[in-house]
């Protein structure tokens, strides 16, 4: 009996090979691809910690160029006002049209309702602030004249909001069980009572999400700024007309960065980091809340 | 004795209390007191007086029911009118305003390359090619790693990681694109400038003039890595959503015809998911597509064909939210710059209908949104 003849054990060693590389390559490939993102935290935090300290979120900018002293107090205020605009304009919209989608999903008005929302959603920011602009800051021909000013962007913010808060608030209605719906029209229940006694509070986690999905899409928008708002350093006292524009936190770093001033940057390097601490902080909200829900619908 | 039965029990209902209306389903067996031929009728006329206001009580609230549930009905598709009413806006403005250039160059408008507003000659190739250079760089990049990190998040890493490290990489992709232009400028830029462009341009550049230039760090190179560093997240979510779709039968089949880990991915995972890695990409261009400021920032915002990767450009996106403001002063020269707009708004609105089509297809109905840009 010759050795040679048994075939050999295990795997050949090219197939041996071809499987640690690939999967290698993949570890290799999530670590390039995780790499910058943590390295844009570290190196706002390298470069900005200067100025980072807790009066940097509490005073307003002073000093010349404007900035090179003080906080950025004036860019969180007005990035909370634009946020609110928005919301007040997007949430009860964006929870109607959902509501529309939810209970008259199979008409075709609303596959067609559906099907714009979501091209809505991939309408490009720039063109949000193009249109922000001739609906509401252009001086001349249609639109409210607001100038650049605060409502006008708020607005604009919330025109954005407005799929994200429609689409997030549908899917969380048909997360509602069917039967519970069913059963409750058997009782002689109205579709208006089956919404408000039933859908809304059962799904209300779910819309709360989809509106701060919306507020974390909206937050750190720069371009419909740049049409419809720009920049104040100060708090205004109004927010229509030429005088209503509101500072706002990622303007005042692409303002910053901008300017050829080591000051300027080493703020902006701060703001960065304020911006995405405030962002992920949001983010990991929206994860708990949801964890929290999934957690309580499996008790229940 | 009977009529004040009825009566008490209907104003219980109409007071909105809890005990069930126990006569309202049965109501068609309730005698009309009209009608002679009942037994009951020639009872008292006392009380037929008091049930025919109970009857056309019962009545109109059934009525007023269906009023109400087909108000409720309609008013609901007006909130979805409103969302008809916002796309009508969108579209309406860009054609709107734009007119003005589209009348006056027509198809010609795409080819041009010369853009000068004193002269009034407008053309839209310099910034076309300029966005799509961006843009493929981006993707480039992008696409590979992120497909392999999704292949890592959904296979490969031990058990005890995988919620941690998906969970993170979902979160990075939150991060404003504006953060993204600055660590550019701070960062990406000063290491192009010092090392990375002027060894592409001894070591490559020396065969292909391509890779040459003047290692001045801003440029196509360094925001198309950029923009594909912030497309990355994206990309390997949605990508890992749908390898983690492939049925466990099929994997398991895989490995019982005697294939390792990497001959079952290989094999059998990704041309199972292959619609979800196209979709993937397309949304991943719609992104890079419609990114605004760290463009803006990192491009050199010069207007000419980039005939170099070290090459400065301008895209579309950074052109209107650069010289938007000032172009408001002539009617052309802003149409002009709103043509370009509407471009990018129905490249981008092509692109990311076919990706959702296609992802819809594959994983039923589930697709949180991102818009693009910033």
């Amino acid at each position: 009996m010759a050795e040679t003849s048994r075939p050999a054990k295990g795997l050949s060693l090219y197939r041996r090979i071809r499987n640690v590389v690939l999967g290698s390559l993949t570890g290799i490939a999530f670590l390039v691809a995780v790499t910058p993102l943590l390295a844009i935290i570290y190196v706002a935090y390298d470069r900005g910690k200067e100025a980072l300290s807790l009066s940097f979120v509490t005073t307003m900018p002073s000093g010349f160029p404007v900035g090179s002293e003080g906080g950025v107090l004036n860019g969180i205020a007005g990035s909370f006002i634009l946020i609110v605009l928005a919301s007040i304009l997007s949430v009860p919209v964006g929870i109607w049209a959902g509501l529309y989608l939810w209970d008259q999903g199979h008409t075709r008005l609303a596959g067609v309702t559906r099907l714009l929302s979501d091209l809505l959603l991939g309408v490009p920011s720039v063109i949000w602030g193009v249109v922000g602009y001739y609906v509401f800051s252009t001086n001349t021909g249609f639109g409210f004249h607001w100038g650049f000013s605060g409502l006008a962007a708020g607005l604009t913010l919330g025109f954005i909001m407005i799929p994200i808060v429609t689409r997030v608030t549908e899917q969380a209605l048909r997360d509602v069980p069917r039967s519970y719906i069913e059963g409750a029209l058997a009782l002689g229940a109205t579709r208006f009572q089956v919404m408000r006694d039933l859908a809304i509070p059962a799904a209300i986690t779910g819309i709360g999400t989809g509106i701060l999905l919306g507020v974390l899409n909206v937050l750190g928008q720069t371009a419909p700024l740049v049409f419809t708002n720009y920049y104040n350093t100060g708090i205004p006292h109004s927010l229509v007309g030429s005088n209503g524009s509101v500072g706002d936190l990622a303007m005042q770093i692409f303002i910053y960065i901008h300017e050829p001033s080591k000051a300027l940057h080493v703020k902006a390097m701060a703001a960065a980091l304020v911006l995405t601490v405030i962002v992920l902080l949001l983010d990991m909200g929206i994860r708990l809340l949801a964890w929290g829900s999934r957690r309580y619908a499996r008790k229940a | 004795m009977a009529a004040n039965d009825h009566e008490h029990g209907d104003s219980l209902l109409s007071g909105g209390e809890h005990r069930p209306p126990a006569v309202a389903p049965l109501s068609f067996l309730v005698p009309d007191p009209k009608d002679d031929t009942s037994p009951e009728a020639s009872a008292s006329s006392a009380r037929s007086s008091a049930e025919s206001p109970l009857k056309s009580l019962r009545r109109s609230t059934h009525a007023q029911v269906l009023r109400s549930e087909r108000l409720f009905h309609l008013s609901l598709r007006l909130g979805g009118l409103f969302i008809l009413l916002l796309f009508a806006t969108v579209l309406g403005v860009s054609i709107f305003e734009a007119w003005p250039s589209i009348e006056k160059f027509g198809w010609s408008f795409l080819w041009t390359s010369t853009w000068n507003p004193h002269r009034h000659i407008f053309g839209a190739w310099t910034y076309l090619v300029g966005t799509f250079w961006v843009t493929g760089i981006a993707l480039l990049f992008a696409i590979p790693i992120a497909i392999l990190s999704a292949l890592f998040l959904s296979d490969y890493a031990p058990k005890w990681l995988v919620g941690g490290v998906s969970t993170l990489m979902e979160m990075l992709a939150g991060i404003p694109s504006i953060v993204f232009g600055a660590f550019g400028i701070i960062f990406v830029v000063p290491l192009m400038r010092d090392h990375v462009e002027p060894a592409l341009a001894n070591t490559l550049g020396r065969h292909f003039d391509f890779f040459s230039g003047d290692a001045m760090g801003y440029g196509i190179l360094s925001a198309g890595l950029v923009v594909g560093i912030m497309v990355i997240p994206l990309v390997a979510t949605v990508t890992r959503d749908s390898l983690v779709m492939v049925p466990r039968e099929t994997v398991e089949a895989a490995y019982a015809l005697g294939s390792t880990k990497a001959e079952m991915v290989y094999f059998v995972k990704l041309p199972a998911v292959v619609p979800g890695i196209i979709g993937s990409a397309i949304l991943g261009f719609g992104r890079a597509l419609g990114e605004t400021m760290a463009v803006l920032l990192l491009i050199g915002n010069q207007a000419s064909v980039p005939t170099s990767i070290q090459d400065v450009g301008y895209t579309i996106s950074s052109l209107l939210a650069n010289t938007f403001t000032y172009a408001v002063i002539d009617p052309l020269f802003s149409a002009a710059e709103i043509e370009l707009g509407l471009i990018l708004l129905v490249i981008s609105l092509v692109v990311n209908t076919v990706g959702r089509e296609l992802l819809l297809k594959l994983m039923g109905g589930r697709l949180a949104g991102s818009v693009g840009g910033g």
